[in-house]
């Protein structure tokens, strides 16, 4: 009989959930690509004053494709942040999942 | 009764069937020897060690078969069913694999196998199946997965466009360089409302509904911008003339014809709105912020004038520091005349 090997199985949750303030500008784009990989994700709020979508995201980080999809978005959302300097007031694109959704 | 032991070849009494080796220190040797252990202060296998080649099968030995059941979680034992104990939370962690099929385990169980000499340099190569176990299993992992499409943004792909084409970010980084004084100062004085104007656009934009006392409010800081000196002063290269004045004419229109509205939708086109989300990035590097509450259309006058004007302001001043002067002095008079006056009556 041959040896047996051990395998480790890295058995942490690495499921993790994201919440996101998606403006109408990028709406289209985020949902292409959540629907694009199938990633889970639940509309939890929506702003209608100013047009802003809360979305809840559920990533696996122990796919690749999640990976990358997260990473996508949160170039969008960042790079917009960043020419909207001073135009979205108090308003967080990214939020940890303590934040409060009050406004919604 | 007779037995041949599997690791020294030697002759043996065993008092069970199922007996392979003669003593304690074969089997462990044996063992050793399966799973390429070296002990300790060895560099080679001792020639009494060494396994001879034996090509017929013994027939005094049993053939036992150990299957290990992966969906069961069972090894098979002779003719034993035996379950593998150990903690459930250490199995969590750990996962047994055996390196092989089923099929090839059925053939590799066969006592041939295990008279072949190995020798110490195949040790070294035990620890890289354990790797490149891993590696293959993440391999085919990313071969199963199809590949990512990355997605960019359409809004952001224009602004980054807009930026590339915008030649007005070179002359408005530094206008004080680019033009002379008197028309930089203009281009300044212009610049910073038309900021102010085109983060109000922007923010308007985001809204679902604005009331229409907000277009005009706009709309009228656009005329007011169009119609001053200033601006029809402004030299002709400078990169946003057109744009303001295009910008004006389209909300003079739109409210004109939403005149009857009370609450109405303000859209930009993506490509508009891409166009003032980088004039306004490229102003902000370089124009004072001025809130839309507090903008004013005070003309910034030209140095000549303003010095005159400093001038003047200054002879009124001894002017009338001289009249009055003067003024107290035929008061005086005038009082010392109409007391003389009194004074005589």
């Amino acid at each position: 009989m041959k040896p047996l090997i051990y395998k480790t199985k890295q058995m942490e949750n690495k499921l993790i959930l994201k919440r996101y303030k998606v403006p109408e500008d990028l709406l289209m784009d985020i949902l292409r690509i959540l629907f694009g990989n199938n990633i889970k994700h639940q509309i939890i709020g929506i702003q209608e004053r100013q047009n802003i979508v809360l979305l809840n995201v559920n990533f696996d980080l122990n796919s690749i494709k999640s990976r990358e999809a997260k990473e996508n978005m949160e170039g969008i959302l960042t790079d917009y942040s960043e020419y909207m300097k001073g135009l979205l007031g108090d308003t967080v694109l990214m939020l940890d999942e303590e934040d409060d959704e009050n406004e919604f | 009764m007779e037995s041949t032991c599997l690791h020294c070849g030697e002759h043996f009494t065993a008092i069970r069937s199922s007996k392979k080796y003669c003593s304690d220190n074969c089997k462990q040797m044996a063992y050793f020897k399966r799973n390429g252990l070296v002990l300790s202060g060895t560099t080679e296998l001792e020639p009494s060690l060494k396994m001879p080649v034996v090509s017929v099968k013994p027939v005094t030995t049993d053939e036992v078969n150990v299957k290990y059941d992966k969906e069961k979680d069972t090894v098979k034992y002779a003719n034993e069913e035996l379950n593998v104990k150990y903690d459930k939370d250490e199995r969590s962690e750990f996962e047994f694999v055996p390196l092989a099929d089923a099929e090839e385990e059925e053939e590799e169980t066969e006592i041939a196998e295990s008279n072949n000499v190995r020798e110490i340099e195949k040790d070294t190569q035990k620890v890289e199946p354990i790797k490149s176990s891993l590696n293959i299993e993440k391999e085919q992992q990313e071969e199963n997965e199809p590949r990512y499409k990355w997605i960019n943004s359409k809004l952001i792909s224009l602004i980054e466009k807009k930026y590339e084409q915008n030649s007005g970010g070179v002359k408005i980084k530094a206008s004080f360089d680019y033009w002379e004084y008197e028309d930089a100062k203009r281009i300044v004085w212009v610049n910073t409302r038309f900021r102010c104007l085109a983060e109000g656009l922007i923010k308007l934009s985001n809204y679902s509904r604005i009331d229409q006392h907000t277009l005009l409010c706009i709309t009228d800081a656009f005329k007011r911008l169009v119609t001053s000196t200033t601006f029809n002063r402004l030299p002709n290269d400078y990169p946003f003339k057109e744009l303001i004045i295009e910008l004006f004419l389209g909300l003079n229109k739109t409210l004109e014809e939403k005149r009857h509205l009370k609450m109405l939708a303000f859209k930009l086109t993506k490509e508009r709105k891409a166009q003032l989300i980088c004039i306004r990035h490229q102003l902000m590097l370089h124009t004072s912020e001025i809130k839309f509450t507090e903008i004013d259309f005070v003309e910034e006058k030209p140095h000549q004038e303003k010095a005159q004007q400093f001038i003047s302001n200054k002879n009124e001043t001894e002017k009338k520091s001289d009249w009055r002067y003067r003024f107290e002095a035929l008061k005086k008079q005038g009082l010392l005349k109409s007391q003389q006056q009194n004074k005589a009556t």
